[in-house]
């Protein structure tokens, strides 16, 4: 805003007064118009006139404006115009073509006794301040006038419009000078004659909503100023807003405003402006609406879009008012946008997330005191802002080396696809596309994935940043909104979930690129609050089919990415049976909301189920207890000592837990050693291979301490500073100690790390299997069992081979390494079952041949860190005849001269035969094949061949279908060492393919599975109604 | 001020010694899960149920030359054996044959050029593998080796002389489907080794096997040895000797590094031996040997006072009586010892040293007939070695007696019962110890009667643990 000051002596200096017609736009105000009137009458302007437009109201108003105003200063309408229609009306009265000034009146609005003087001094008598169009005054509340309710108004750069008071501000005369602007309400708002007839009017379009702003805009665009006097003031009762004139809006204030910004944006905006701000626009519009639907604000979403559509289907009407609006254009855009706010307004961003954040809070403890009265001591009255803004600060440090255009490699970062389709392709696909294949369905979670990236400019590269960077701190959040609600505590909240976003495993996932398991990080809080709501006194605070619902949701969420965490739902569950207080309705709440996540991940159920080890299990984390008990899986940035913090902070908080949190206390410290205890025997191999997870254990213990902090916080806030100075004082005094230096230490570690995944995160030896050559092959990747993930972009280990001292951890991926599109998918079948007995007789030394044996794996290579593989395996893998070192650095890399292509036609007599054996010696013993490689197609592979056994080396599955040339008949397929595809096809044929004479075009497809599909619009459907059934309510 | 009149939740001291227990307990346990728990041991895996395993012959040829590959199944699973012909060209398979058990085979091989090889690949079990070389027209005599198990990227090959009417051929063999990059360096007892841009760097295409003429750069010398360094792939390398005056002989070389203490044994010969010493690291090396005969065992004269310098290969000549055994113990790195003996007319044999083992196959060393084979077992140790020889018949062999058993003395070396051993002079030998250790070889006379035919000697070739017959 721009200020002025004012120029007494102009006003008494006008020769003659200017004559003002107020235009009083009433719809249904009988119960305060006579207030309104009374007000105008007391003006004491010499030339006021009054007209009075009736919008159709079904009160009393219209008999109250005759009784006052007489029958000939009142317009009747038949329907309610709104503004725009009631002025439109107006100006056809001679009046009101000869006044100098119009004033548009609400209702709802009493003008002070000398505030149309004061408008039109501040219209004309301003020294200096010249083309005044516009001019508003000093709104007031109705009720009470000490409030203040208007000061003109900005926008920011997209047209939705902020006032910079505050809710509640009281006038301390702290507004009190003139203010250029960029529109002032039309509840009171004087327009000069020059303008109105200039730019026109109001548009009708908006009925009401958010006019003002376009009108001034427009006042604005053709060079007139807008003003607000503070010497004018009105009281505005804002009877819509409150829903006092007795008719309900279709549509929330977000469509409204949305819809009139747009709008606003496409008439008065110039072309360039436009050129760039659009775009600016609807990536934020979209990030918006991912936003609102990841929040389940499906109403609010729905009005974004709405808003969006209004504006398509009145682009026409919006384009002839855009050119009549730039027609009496007068000045740039940078002079309008003056009086606009900065793009980008992070703080009030940060108000709406703590209001956000703080719905826990007021949904679960209705009796608590506010926050503001009670956490002054820790973070002052906005602990969120200032947590937001310390956490922005670190990340902006911590995602220097993320943030940049080339695409994230290394660690166990598990590529993306290079189109957002490859996600749903997959997730629709009859048979899975990576590894091995086979009948394995996706997971659900591609969906997301894909959506993500479709929503990120169909960039999966840029998706896989965004989430990588936006899962820590929505663990964090996670974890907030479920203390805060635990102990109606948010600065013990905070400090629970500041522990919880640094703690090693988080650091650790986080710079590995472990999306998967931040994703459980993430869910595994909103599912120990669940839990714990289920199983507590007073129960859920919503009704119980939204509760099981919303269980299933979060169970499901981390289920789709990382199945482990069925284990660490089942630790937490087994806690709080064990020390819950409603047992009965908590297990049956629990088991409510495991089944319903079970329904929504219904595809990896049957796969979970038939092979619990494949998906729930995992190999990786260290095996000595002192890195599980500072959480720490495994090495990197901030897993050091420090991290050992949380632990101690825990120990110190449960030592001063009070009553009221002890109950909690105790079941969150018995999560914490059943997590500590299994993530030990799980690195140690003491567990079945079905419960083998040692990062989950993890997560959960550091669940389970980061609680204990936050209960213990909890004690402390609520009187440690009351009592006599004693135990809890010192222990309140170390604590803060030991949360200060490790949160400030691993804060000054996140900011200076150099983390596993980067734009050059790959080791330098790989170019020597990237540039291989063309086409699929597959990587086994080995190394010594120690619980480490292989280099990348190997991933984890898929499970160990036990051969004494030569056994090994090993994976096996396509080309590219490890993929999202595995997602949540455990390595299943009966190929890897192939493999694993491959393995075995490699590392039993018995033969020369390992590379004949993984040869029909596609495996091209055998990848191994330098010095992980333990030195019995060395030597045997050194002492095959068909597998040849390659000289790498950095890398320990044999390539298998007896690698079958993953498709192909192959001519060597006898190998349809060795193909038909299962037996691991005649494998070995087969002579090395001839054929022709096929390529893939995207859903299967071709090429041209003069017949002979066509081999995929993918899982078998009865769908697919292998075609000769222009044959009609497919070939179904035949199994081929036990678990992989053959199809004999006759020699020949024509050169349907159009290849050499004597060719055919060889194609192997996949029959589409009407049951999968099926299957798809089943789970959308549930998701959808999971959703629906756990959406917030809209904003409005 | 009382706690309960605030209302504020008082301390509660038997929280504070809960959490005094808890951790205690917890960091006690980390510690006990440490030093006496650790991880679960991994299991052995099952044993290989699919076995395979290849030799890699280097033999070499000449114009002329035949060479067959002696092949012998020592166990009780027949076996499949493929055996696929190397040398400058394209590989091509020789052979698929099955080997049953107790049997041996001979199968031709190709060996036109010096630089010619074979691969022999078996699947099912273990066989035995070794070559025979009969010279064919630009030389004379017979030469014998076992084959090699093994590949790698360094060997060392002590047995050569480029003197004049010698010629010395270094055959290298890249059995694999990767290129094969090596240097070779050559080592006499005069000059500096010998490293030429030629021999550097060498590229070796997959199933390729080429020959290297050392006589073309270190001509005149009585003793030269050569190292290969593969820097690239796995190799295989053997050394081939050819004279005008003293027909062929050909040993393997020794993979990486040798063993510190090796025997070689020997016999059937004029009793003039030469050992050909190769010490390829710049220190200076300390021998000491002693030689088993049949009867008696003493140090071999003048090598206790020897200490060949650093980067050198010298000879030293010695005098045996009958079947025997030099046990040479060679201090220092990078040293190489093979045993060059000569037949009682012109022929000579060579071949490096074994450790004793308990289980070998003898492979035949003869080559046509007539001949006269003959068996030399050696035992270094301290206790008499017990040992039963089976005969591993050929496919076309005749009548063959049983097993026999035969007792090595402690520090001897003996001769194989003559009429066993020349019962099936072209099958295999089965030699397995109840007791004790030892080291055979096979020392034969072809083509003519004893002292005017040609002299071939070759070591047993050890079984595998896992496939020594019960």
């Amino acid at each position: 805003m721009v200020t002025t000051s004012t120029d007494p002596s102009a006003a008494t200096d006008a020769v003659r007064s200017p004559s003002v017609l107020v235009v009083l736009v009433v719809h249904d105000g009988a119960s305060w118009l006579h207030e309104c009137l009374a007000s105008l009458a007391a003006q004491t302007h010499p030339r006021l006139g009054v007209v009075a437009v009736d919008n159709a109201s079904t009160d009393d108003s219209r008999a109250l404006l005759t009784q006052a105003l007489g029958e000939a200063r009142v317009i009747a309408l038949s329907e309610n115009l709104g503004v725009a229609g009631a002025m439109k009306a107006a100006i056809e009265l001679p009046a009101a073509q000869k006044a100098d000034y119009l004033l548009v009146l609400h209702d709802d609005a009493a003008l002070g006794p000398d505030a149309v003087a004061r408008l039109v001094e501040a219209a004309s008598g301003i020294r200096g301040v010249e083309r005044v169009g516009v001019v508003g005054p000093k709104v007031v509340d109705w009720e009470d006038p000490r409030v203040l309710r208007e000061v003109g108004r900005s926008t920011d750069a997209f047209g939705h419009p902020f006032t910079p008071l505050q809710d509640g501000e009281i006038d301390q005369g702290q507004y009190d000078r003139v203010l250029e602007v960029l529109f002032v309400s039309s509840c009171a708002m004087l327009i000069a004659r020059e303008a109105w007839q200039r730019i026109g009017l109001f548009d009708e379009r908006f009925a009401g909503h958010h006019d003002d702003l376009d009108f001034c805009w427009r006042a604005r665009l053709a060079g007139f100023r807008v003003l607000m006097t503070p010497l004018a003031q009105a009281r505005h009762r804002d009877a819509a807003g409150k829903g006092e004139r007795g008719e309900d809006r279709p549509r929330s204030t977000r469509y409204y405003a949305e819809r009139a910004a747009l709008a606003s944006m496409l008439k008065d905006y110039g072309v360039l402006t436009l050129l760039w701000l659009l775009p600016v626009y609807a990536v934020l519009g979209v990030a918006r609406i991912t936003f609102l639907l990841v929040a389940r604000r499906f109403e609010d979403a729905f009005d974004q879009l709405a808003a969006w559509g209004w504006n398509v289907v009145h682009l026409p009407g919006t384009l002839r008012r855009r050119l009549r609006a730039q027609s009496v254009r007068r000045v740039r855009d940078r002079s309008v946008r003056r009086f606009m706010a900065a793009t980008l307004r992070v703080p009030r961003w940060f108000e709406r997330a703590e209001a956000l954040l703080e719905e826990q809070l007021e949904e679960g403890t209705e009796d608590a005191p506010r926050f503001r009265e009670r956490a002054a001591t820790i973070a002052g009255a906005h602990p969120v802002v200032v947590t937001s803004v310390i956490a922005i600060a670190i990340g902006a440090l911590a995602y220097r080396t993320i943030v940049g255009p080339e695409a994230l490699t290394g660690g166990a970062l598990a590529g993306f696809p290079s189109s957002a389709g490859a996600f749903f392709h997959e997730l629709a696909a009859s048979t899975r596309s990576t590894i091995l294949g086979g009948a394995q369905p996706a997971s659900p979670a591609l969906a997301g994935l894909g959506a993500l990236s479709w929503v990120s400019f169909g960039n999966p590269a840029l998706a896989q940043k965004l989430l990588l960077c936006a899962l820590p701190p929505i663990a964090a959040i996670s974890m907030y909104r479920s203390l805060v609600r635990q102990t109606a505590q948010p600065p013990a909240a905070i400090l629970g979930a500041l522990g919880y976003v640094m703690s090693a495993v988080m650091l650790w996932s986080f710079s590995e690129g472990r999306i998967a398991l931040l994703v459980a990080l993430a869910t595994l809080p909103a599912a120990w609050d669940r839990l714990d709501a289920a199983f507590s006194k007073a129960g859920p605070s919503v009704s119980m089919p939204n509760f099981v619902v919303g269980l299933g949701v979060a169970i499901a969420i981390g289920l789709a990415f990382e199945p482990g965490v069925l284990l660490g739902i089942g630790v937490l569950a087994a806690v709080q049976l064990l020390g819950g207080r409603r047992r009965g309705r908590g297990l049956t709440l629990a088991i409510g909301g495991v089944v319903v996540a079970g329904a929504l991940v219904f595809p990896l159920i049957e796969d979970l189920l038939r092979a619990p080890a494949a998906g729930l299990s995992s190999s990786v984390g260290r095996t000595d207890a002192w890195s599980i008990l500072r959480l720490a899986p495994g090495g990197g940035p901030g897993t050091w000592a420090i991290a050992a913090f949380l632990p101690i902070a825990a120990a110190l908080s449960f030592a001063v837990v009070g009553r009221e949190h002890r109950l909690r206390a105790w079941r969150a410290l018995l999560v914490v050693l059943a997590g500590l205890g299994l993530a030990w025997a799980s690195a140690n191999r003491y567990l079945p291979e079905a419960f083998t997870n040692t990062t989950i254990y993890v997560v959960v213990a550091a669940l389970g301490e980061a609680a204990i902090i936050a209960y213990g916080v909890a004690s402390l806030a609520t009187g440690v500073t009351h009592e006599r100075f004693g135990f809890r004082q010192v222990a309140a005094g170390v604590l803060a100690i030991v949360m200060s230096v490790g949160l400030g230490a691993q804060a000054l570690e996140l900011a200076l790390a150099e983390w596993e995944v980067g734009p050059n995160g790959l080791p330098p030896a790989w170019p020597v299997i990237d540039a291989s050559g063309p086409g699929d092959f597959k990587i086994l990747w080995l190394g010594r069992v120690n619980g480490e993930r292989f280099p990348a972009p190997g991933g984890d280990p898929q499970g160990i081979i036990e051969a004494g001292p030569a056994s090994v951890r090993y994976s096996i991926t396509d080309r590219e390494g490890i993929v999202a599109l595995d997602t949540g998918r455990g390595t299943d079948g009966p190929g890897y079952d192939y493999l694993r007995r491959a393995l075995q007789e490699l590392l039993s030394g018995s033969t020369s041949n390992a590379g004949a044996l993984l040869g029909p794996l596609g495996v091209r290579f055998v990848v191994a860190n330098e010095g992980d593989l333990p030195p019995p395996a060395a030597v045997r893998l050194d002492a095959q005849l068909d597998m040849d070192l390659v000289p790498a650095g950095g890398l320990t890399i044999y390539r298998n001269a007896r690698a079958l292509p993953v498709a192909s036609v192959l001519t060597s007599p006898g190998f349809s035969r060795i193909a038909r054996s299962t037996g691991l010696l005649a494998i070995a013993s087969s002579a090395r094949s001839r054929g022709v490689k096929l390529a893939a197609t995207g859903n299967g592979w071709s090429g041209s061949s003069e017949g002979g056994f066509v081999y995929v080396a993918q899982q078998f599955d009865s769908g697919w279908r292998a075609r000769a040339g222009a044959s009609p008949t497919a070939v179904g397929p035949q199994r081929a060492f036990g678990w992989a595809m053959g199809f004999p096809i006759g020699a020949g044929g024509s050169a349907a393919g159009g290849g050499p004479r004597g060719t055919a075009t060889v194609t192997v497809t996949h029959d589409r599975d009407l049951i999968g599909t099926v299957e798809l619009w089943g789970l959308a459907v549930l998701w959808l109604a999971a959703l629906w059934i756990t959406r917030k309510p809209g904003s409005s | 001020m009382d706690h309960a009149e605030t209302g504020i939740v008082v301390r509660s001291r038997g929280q504070v010694l809960a959490t005094i227990l808890v951790v205690a307990v917890v960091v006690a346990g980390a510690i006990y899960a440490e030093r006496d728990v650790g991880a679960r041991d991994l299991a052995a895996g099952p044993a290989g149920a699919a076995p395979s395993g290849a030799w890699f012959c280097p033999h070499g040829g000449g114009p002329g030359w035949g060479v067959t590959i002696e092949l012998a199944n020592p166990g009780t699973e027949p076996v499949h054996v493929r055996l696929t012909r190397l040398g400058g060209g394209k590989p091509s398979v020789a052979a698929d044959i099955v080997l049953q058990p107790g049997q041996s085979d001979a199968v031709p091989a190709r060996a036109e050029d010096r630089g010619s090889g074979t691969l022999v690949e078996y699947f099912g079990g273990f066989v035995a593998a070794g070559w025979v070389a009969l010279a064919g027209s630009d030389a004379n005599g017979v030469a014998a080796e076992p084959c090699t198990p093994s590949a790698g990227d360094r060997w060392l090959l002590p047995d050569a002389s480029t003197l004049q009417n010698d010629q010395a051929f270094v055959v290298v063999m890249n059995p694999f489907a990767a290129t094969a990059v090596f240097s070779l360096t050559v080592y006499t007892d005069k000059s500096q080794p010998i490293r030429t841009e030629d021999w550097t760097d060498v590229v070796l295409k997959p199933f390729r096997v080429q020959a290297f003429r050392l006589n073309a750069k270190a001509l005149g010398y009585d003793s030269v040895s050569t190292v290969v360094d593969a820097t690239v792939g796995r190799i295989a390398a053997s050394s081939l000797d050819l004279t005008t005056t003293g027909g062929i002989r050909s040993s393997l070389g020794y993979l990486g590094r040798a063993p510190s203490t090796v025997v070689l044994p020997a016999g059937f010969d004029q009793g003039r031996t030469v050992l050909s010493v190769l010490s390829s690291s710049p220190e200076r090396v300390a021998l000491a040997g002693s030689l088993l005969e049949h009867d008696a065992s003493q140090p071999v004269a003048g090598l206790a006072d020897s200490s060949p310098p650093g980067e050198s290969a010298r000879s030293f000549p010695t005098t045996t009586n009958g079947p025997s055994a030099i046990v040479l113990t060679a201090q220092g790195p990078g040293v190489a010892v093979a045993r060059r003996t000569f037949g009682v007319v012109s022929d000579q044999g060579s071949t490096i040293g074994a450790v004793p083992s308990a289980a070998w196959v003898i492979l035949p060393t003869v080559a046509g007939s007539p001949n006269h084979p003959g068996l030399v077992l050696a035992n270094p140790g301290t206790e008499p070695a017990k040992l039963t020889l089976t005969y591993l018949p050929g496919l076309e062999a005749g009548s063959i007696p049983g097993p026999v058993t035969v007792t090595v003395p402690p520090g001897r070396a003996i001769q194989g019962p003559s009429d066993f051993i020349a019962a099936a002079p072209e099958s295999a030998i089965l030699a397995i110890a109840s007791s004790g250790t030892f080291v055979p070889a096979g020392a034969s006379y072809s083509l003519g009667r004893e002292g005017s035919a040609a002299y071939a000697v070759a070591l047993g070739v050890p079984i595998p643990h896992a496939w020594v017959p019960s």
